[in-house]
């Protein structure tokens, strides 16, 4: 199996799977996908960029896709046996206090008679066989509940068409993690678990990509971890398992996408991202009227809590109407402009992930 | 510490918030009208900022707060700078989300469309009522309410009622069939809001008081607890909700199915209920009938599928009926609604598929592309 070693974890560590399945030779009528393979090899390039970004460290990264020449991350292809392989090692690897992270993208269908979640591997359709080549995603769910690991996040990057679209009776599929007795099971087996799952899409509709590109969900996935879903937490900044709907969503909207993901199965809500800093976020500012803002030197200001004194943290002449672009820390500031007359004009803003655009407004 | 005087004069119900310099959320108050607020606070930054139920988001410039008291007017329209000292002036991030109104579309709308009630409130089971009138709809919020819309060419819909409904609208045109309530709880509608726009803090805030206020309204509370599964962590740990809670609910309201459900998700995470227990839950629940909240029948198809024994034959008849209900569901919707043949669902039998009354019988007023059923309350 294709595992990069991130990094020695000496303690809680997260430990992700990443699989895109962008071949399907196998089967007629399934066409190849080109966005899974640039989805996941994009994730892999995210989270090796940023593993002390996790609040358990990232340890591994196991890459189930097919090889692409632009990358040289080491892969495997995405046959059932080896997703089974992968998936079974990927759960064991977590310990109690780890963090397990799945990417799956591909093909994906849901039964509508028993609402069975279904995720196609590149093999299936392997001699004559479709089903015995498909992943039960929801029965992996139930029977990944039992694992040690109290947090997992399971994004799941597929469409979700109706299974009966394939006109083949019988949609099942199989899971891949041993069947586990839960009936029997003592008070603590779920004890202040997390089990986060993100669909791409909703029920019977379509997730979606651009060719040669990562899929649109990856795109802002990757937007929301990188700022926009960074939330104050008890000690610090943070992304939660149920952070991410919103800004994913606010995200493909902008992209005048209609796809929407959804949050479903969370019951915990646990920490994933966790940073002492506030996070970085792509701000804007400018005068109100814009006629003004070509007349006036915007700055951000910061209070010295000791002297009650205001401290320039930068300063910008804004020449045109554009407003002034600049990637501060999330936090209060005040926003002050001055004049080729040295009048003033003040504002005290708050700046997060939430409110990014600030206008200051000009006396006439 | 110093008083911070706020005073709130918006026209809705709000959930007003303080935030301090690392954008932390210090205090938050639930405002049902206007009204003065004295919080005491120690001297710092602070912004305060109000959300309303329409999804509204007002804030105040951030304060630099000393020893002195200081006042914060939140009003609907920003007075003019300088009015009153210690007033600042206000800015307001418009977000209108519409809630529950169905879009007009030029198209008459068909005619054969009957409404029927699903009902159940203590002891007396599933009631199909065939001539409801209109305080069988929107009256006794005790009660668990089902409202099936049958058009003789289309799927019936089967929606549940929240317990309190302002408005009830139904599209039935050529092209669209639909139906769909305004709640004129208006702390169910923020809570929602707020869930959908990831401000669980405050979703959090809401749920924990719906679930108190279960003597009132059980199904309200139920709607709570069945939010709470995801949102408790949002409370300090000494604000969460006792199990015992959860336990009141699944116990002294046995016609409302969402209660075990809650129970029982509630108690394997806290680690206080065994499969054993939970499994019973899940089987307690699906007997008393169809949750009316969707997140509330995915978590019991979870539950049952993932505590029943394969080999048990009732246990599996169990869970085949349920998975039919799941099928049924529309999962964009909050509450329950099902599309299909829902005669059996209540295991009461086959009824006449077009029983029902009309919209008109109810008073409802005609629109471009259906019905628009109004209860009429104080303030619509």
């Amino acid at each position: 199996m294709s595992t990069i070693e991130v990094a020695d974890v000496d303690g809680p560590a997260t430990h992700a799977l990443v699989v895109g399945v962008g071949k399907y030779s196998k089967l007629e009528g399934v066409r190849d996908l080109t966005s899974p393979v640039y989805s996941a090899y994009s994730m892999v390039d995210w989270l090796i960029s940023n593993p002390l970004r996790f609040k358990s460290p990232l340890s591994t990264v196991t890459l189930l896709t097919h090889p692409l020449e632009e990358f040289d991350h080491p892969c495997t292809e995405p046959t059932f046996d080896n997703v089974r392989t992968a998936m079974r090692q990927w759960q064991e690897r977590g310990g109690t206090e780890d963090c397990l992270l799945l990417y799956w993208c591909g093909h994906g269908l849901t039964s509508m008679q028993d609402f069975r979640r279904l995720l196609l591997c590149s093999d299936v359709g392997t001699d004559g066989s479709i089903w015995d080549y498909v992943v039960d995603n929801r029965k992996d769910r139930l029977n990944a509940r039992v694992s040690k690991a109290r947090t997992q996040l399971w994004l799941i990057d597929a469409c979700q068409d109706a299974a009966e679209t394939l006109e083949v009776p019988g949609a099942q599929g199989r899971g891949t993690l041993p069947d586990r007795n839960l009936g029997e099971m003592s008070a603590d087996v779920l004890k202040d678990k997390d089990f986060g799952l993100i669909l791409a899409s909703a029920e019977f509709t379509k997730a979606s990509g651009q060719k040669n590109q990562p899929s649109y969900f990856c795109q802002a996935l990757q937007e929301a971890l990188n700022w926009k879903a960074w939330q104050v937490g008890e000690d610090g900044w943070v992304v939660r398992t149920t952070d991410l709907v919103a800004p994913i969503n606010e995200y493909l909207e902008e992209l005048k996408k209609p796809q929407r993901c959804r949050a479903q199965d969370g019951i915990g809500r646990h920490t994933v991202l966790a940073s002492a800093t506030p996070p970085l976020i792509p701000a804007t500012f400018s005068c109100r009227p814009a006629i003004k803002q070509s007349l006036v030197r915007l700055g951000l200001y910061d209070i010295d809590t000791n002297t009650g004194e205001w401290i320039a943290l930068q300063e910008q002449a804004v020449p045109s109407e554009s407003p002034w672009e600049v990637v501060v820390e999330a936090r209060q500031f005040s926003l002050r402009g001055k004049d080729a007359e040295e009048r003033q004009q003040f504002k005290l803003i708050s700046i997060g992930p939430a409110n990014r655009n600030e206008e200051l407004p000009w006396p006439h | 510490m110093a008083t911070l005087k706020l005073k709130v004069s918006l026209a809705e119900p709000s959930l007003a918030r303080i935030i301090d310099h690392s954008l932390q959320i210090v205090r938050q108050l639930w405002v049902p009208g206007k009204e003065q607020l004295d919080v005491e606070l120690p001297p710092g930054l602070y912004q305060v900022e109000v959300k309303t139920v329409n999804g509204t988001t007002r804030k105040s410039f951030a304060l630099e707060y000393s020893d002195q008291s200081t006042e914060v007017l939140l009003e609907e329209v920003a007075p003019t700078p300088g009015q009153k000292k210690g007033v600042r002036q206000l800015e307001s991030e418009e977000e209108t989300v519409e809630i529950g109104v169905l879009r007009p579309m030029f198209l008459m709308p068909t005619a054969a469309v009957r409404l029927a009630l699903w009902s159940r409130a203590r002891d007396e089971g599933w009631v199909l009522n065939t001539t409801p009138k209109r305080e069988d709809i929107f009256a006794r919020p005790d009660s668990l309410k089902f409202l099936r819309v049958v058009d003789e060419s289309r799927q019936p819909i089967l929606l549940a009622l929240p317990t309190t409904p302002q408005s009830i609208y139904v599209a039935t045109t050529p092209s669209r069939f639909e139906v769909s309530v305004k709640d004129a709880d208006k702390r169910a509608e923020l809570m929602y809001t707020l869930l959908e726009k990831g401000d669980t803090r405050g979703a959090a805030f809401l749920a924990k008081e719906r679930l108190r206020t279960k003597v009132a309204e059980p199904p309200g509370a139920a709607q709570g607890a069945i939010a709470l599964l995801s949102l408790s962590s949002e409370l300090e740990p000494m604000n969460r909700p006792p199990l015992s809670w959860f336990a009141n609910l699944k116990l002294n309201y046995p016609w409302i199915p969402d209660g075990p459900i809650a129970w029982a998700w509630y108690g394997l995470h806290a680690g206080m209920v065994g499969g054993a227990e939970a499994k019973e839950a899940f089987l307690e629940a699906a007997r008393r009938g169809i949750p009316s909240n969707t997140r509330g029948l995915f978590l019991l198809l979870d539950g049952l599928e993932m505590f029943c024994n394969p080999q048990d034959e009732s246990e599996q008849q169990v869970l085949r009926e349920v998975k039919t209900w799941v099928a049924a569901a529309d999962p964009d919707s909050r509450a329950t609604l099902l599309r299909g043949p829902i005669e059996d669902l209540f295991n009461q039998g086959p009824s006449t598929p077009l029983d029902g009354v009309s919209p008109a019988a109810l008073g409802a007023t005609e629109t471009k592309d259906g019905w628009v059923i109004s209860a009429n309350r104080p303030g619509q």
